[in-house]
């Protein structure tokens, strides 16, 4: 087990057209014990950092230490961690019970202990039957075992994964999702998780590092990231349906702060938000973020109706999942907003609906900056402070 | 309709039969022609077929007189007198063949040039696949472009070198004779840059990700290659090794130059001497066995690789 640490780590590659800076500037400091989740789109570096941290990929700039030990120049097999790939890598020629007890034949490690901590990683994993195959007669899935038991067979230090759910298909991929959480929670190794799907992300992360063209954007638990997201791109990637944006001004009129855009949107700020975004001296020009589930229908709220929260809209798309239905409305002419309607609610596109914006959930953004300024949930942390208390 | 169908079907089979022929016939010509029991035939019959030739050229020509071979003997009698005498030791029916030596030069030469290819091109291969270092694009277009040139260009170059270092000598060196060594090193040389680049390929097909996996799992450069990459270029390794293989077993003009003592004739250069030095003239059927008995290694070792051979001479296709 280990503590992992990045200290303005760089990452560029040189290109013939000049150089590509991978991964910019990153610290990091991932506690021993925990899952650590890097989330981003292709090509933001999260898996370069990985690489780099298990020493597949060379350090342009700053260190990286595992337990305290300044690891740049250690090549990958003494850094004693184990990776899992997207592809699995399993050794084609090789069967199943060769592929996993590969590491430990290298390590020198007798040939009993072998055979009995294989025959342990396949029972964990539910892989018994399959030791005596190859690769080649597996299902996906299985070879995904495979590849889980051959990191941890070899009890690292920690455990690096590289998007290891992406070639499953749906199905298995939120089952062995369940399975890896309980194998971290068994196992309780310091875990790296690299994807860039979010669900994953929120699912299985102790804590989450959102990052974006080779920068960390955020580093908090799914909850934080979710509820007090650092800047517009993490608030626009981390949640599903992304959460909307409108651009609009802040306007006091009668010692009421107002939040005004485009197509009469002239929405009431609650006054202990207000009082936030005067204390952090917010610009006029402001981005407003409201999550789909903090967009309702009028007709369906059922709570006190603020009438100063009320917006016109169009309904555009309609999307029903079963257990819920998501309606695509076009506000102040040209903004698109995405709301939460009950299942049993009839909508069809082209009609004119009221909708409501819970604005005590609101989020703020600097135009300019695009980073956060504040919001509703800013002042209530007792919402994710809990589940964090927990989660370390 | 049906009616066409079938005469398109006929021409083609007709087309197809014609080429089957064009390559069986001679191979059938040759074949039959080695069991001919006269030398005066150029339509050979399947009657009185014999093994004569077979016989004749792996066990030796049968001498019209058999010598014997006589030593002296010396006797102690019981009365303790001693006395020699003459005995025959051995009585020899069969001129010694210079076939099976020849043979047997060729095989060593031509194994010794597979393995020495294989191993040194795999490694390169290997090294051009894997890292990355300065000169590297440059040192693949020489290999390449070395291959561009008829192998005759540097024979005389090779045949002053080999001088200059004392490998024409018929001395012998870990168990065969120099110019044997110069020979696989020549072979060697000429089939490295198709090996490379044939290995090459291959290795690059193999994801790189199987590497990291490796090093992760503690491999270190050389377990990488001998336990993940070999085994996982075999197809490519035997169709390297055919090609060397054959390179070295048929090759003459190299032979030529730097051998000059039957004794240490190569099987190309004995059958070139079987076919003009025969002292009865144009021996035909003795030839074609020769010839057949030449084939059968290299059919040995095609049929033997053949589930390899497919497989890698399409990836190969595919990827090179």
């Amino acid at each position: 087990m280990a503590e992992i640490v990045l200290n303005h780590v760089w990452k560029i590659f040189p290109t013939k057209k000049g150089e590509v800076i991978a991964v910019k500037d990153a610290n990091l400091k991932i506690e021993d014990g925990e899952f650590m989740v890097f989330l981003g789109p292709s090509g933001c570096g999260k898996t370069t950092t990985l690489r780099m941290i298990a020493g597949l990929e060379d350090i342009t700039k700053g260190e990286i230490l595992i337990d305290g030990k300044v690891v740049n120049n250690l090549p990958p097999k003494d850094r004693d961690i184990a990776m899992v790939f997207q592809n699995y890598a399993l050794y084609p020629h090789m069967k199943v019970f060769d592929n996993i007890a590969f590491g430990l034949k290298l390590r020198k490690i007798p040939k009993d202990e072998i055979k009995k901590r294989v025959l342990k990683a396949a029972k964990m994993l539910h892989i018994e039957e399959l030791l005596d195959r190859k690769p080649g007669e597996l299902s996906g899935g299985q070879r995904q075992r495979v590849a889980l038991a051959r990191a941890i067979v070899r009890q690292p230090k920690a455990y690096l994964m590289d998007e290891p759910l992406s070639n499953l298909d749906a199905k298995l991929r939120v089952q062995t999702r369940a399975e890896l959480l309980e194998l971290h929670r068994q196992l309780g190794v310091t875990t790296i998780y690299v994807t860039h799907d979010q669900v994953e992300a929120m699912t299985l992360g102790t804590r989450v590092t959102v990052m974006k063209k080779g920068e960390i954007q955020q580093v908090g638990t799914p909850l934080e990231i979710y509820s007090i997201p650092a800047n517009i791109f993490v608030a626009g990637f981390v949640g599903s349906p992304p959460m909307n944006f409108i651009e609009g001004q802040l306007v006091e009129e009668n010692g009421q702060m107002w939040f005004v855009s485009e197509g009469d949107i002239k929405l009431h700020i609650p006054e202990d938000i207000a009082g936030l975004l005067k204390q952090k001296n917010a610009p006029t020009n402001i981005i407003l973020g409201i999550r789909p589930e903090d967009v309702h229908l009028k007709e369906e709220y059922h709570k006190e109706i603020n009438d100063s929260w009320i917006v016109k809209g169009t309904v555009k798309v309609v999307e029903r999942l079963g257990a819920e239905t998501f309606a695509h409305y076009e506000v102040g002419g040209r903004f698109k907003v995405i709301g939460h309607v009950s299942p049993l609610t009839l909508i069809e596109p082209e009609e004119s609906k009221e909708l409501l914006f819970d604005m005590t959930k609101s989020h703020f953004f600097d135009k300019e900056t695009e980073k956060r300024i504040g919001g509703g949930l800013d002042l209530r942390p007792e919402i994710y402070r809990k589940k964090q208390a927990k989660a370390s | 309709m049906e009616k066409t169908s079938f005469m398109k079907r006929l021409i083609t089979r007709l087309v197809l039969l014609l080429f089957v022929l064009a390559i069986l016939l001679p191979v059938s010509w040759v074949v039959l022609m080695s069991f001919q029991p006269t030398n005066d035939v150029v339509v050979p019959s399947l009657k009185n077929l014999t093994l004569k030739n077979y016989d004749e050229i792996i066990f030796g020509k049968p001498l019209k007189r058999p010598r014997e071979i006589k030593k002296t003997v010396t006797i102690t009698l019981s009365d303790g007198t001693v006395t020699t005498t003459r005995k025959v030791v051995k009585v020899i029916t069969r001129k010694p063949s210079t076939f099976m030596r020849a043979f047997w030069t060729s095989v060593k030469i031509a194994t010794l040039t597979v393995i020495i290819t294989l191993f040194v091109a795999s490694m390169t291969a290997y090294g051009f696949s894997r890292y990355t270092f300065p000169g590297k694009f440059l040192f693949y277009f020489y290999y390449m472009v070395s291959q561009m040139f008829p192998a005759m260009v540097g024979m005389i170059a090779l045949y002053v070198v080999f001088v200059k270092l004392g490998l024409t000598s018929a001395k012998p060196f870990l168990g065969m004779p120099k110019v044997h060594w110069a020979l696989v090193i020549a072979y060697t040389g000429f089939n490295l840059p198709f090996a490379v680049w044939n290995l090459r390929a291959f290795m690059d097909a193999i994801p790189r990700e199987l590497d990291e996996a490796a090093m992760v799992d503690g491999a270190s450069p050389w377990t990488i290659y001998w336990k993940i990459i070999v085994p996982l270029s075999l197809p490519g390794l035997a169709v390297t090794g055919l090609f060397a293989f054959m390179g070295a077993w048929l090759e003459y003009v190299m032979a030529l130059i730097l051998i000059s003592s039957n004794t240490l004739a190569t099987l190309p250069l004995w059958m070139y001497n079987l076919l003009y030095v025969g002292s009865y003239g144009l021996n035909i059927t003795k030839f074609a066995a020769a010839s057949v008995l030449v084939a059968v290694p290299v059919t040995v070792v095609f049929l033997a690789f053949q589930k390899y051979l497919l497989s890698g001479l399409l990836k190969g296709s595919v990827k090179g």
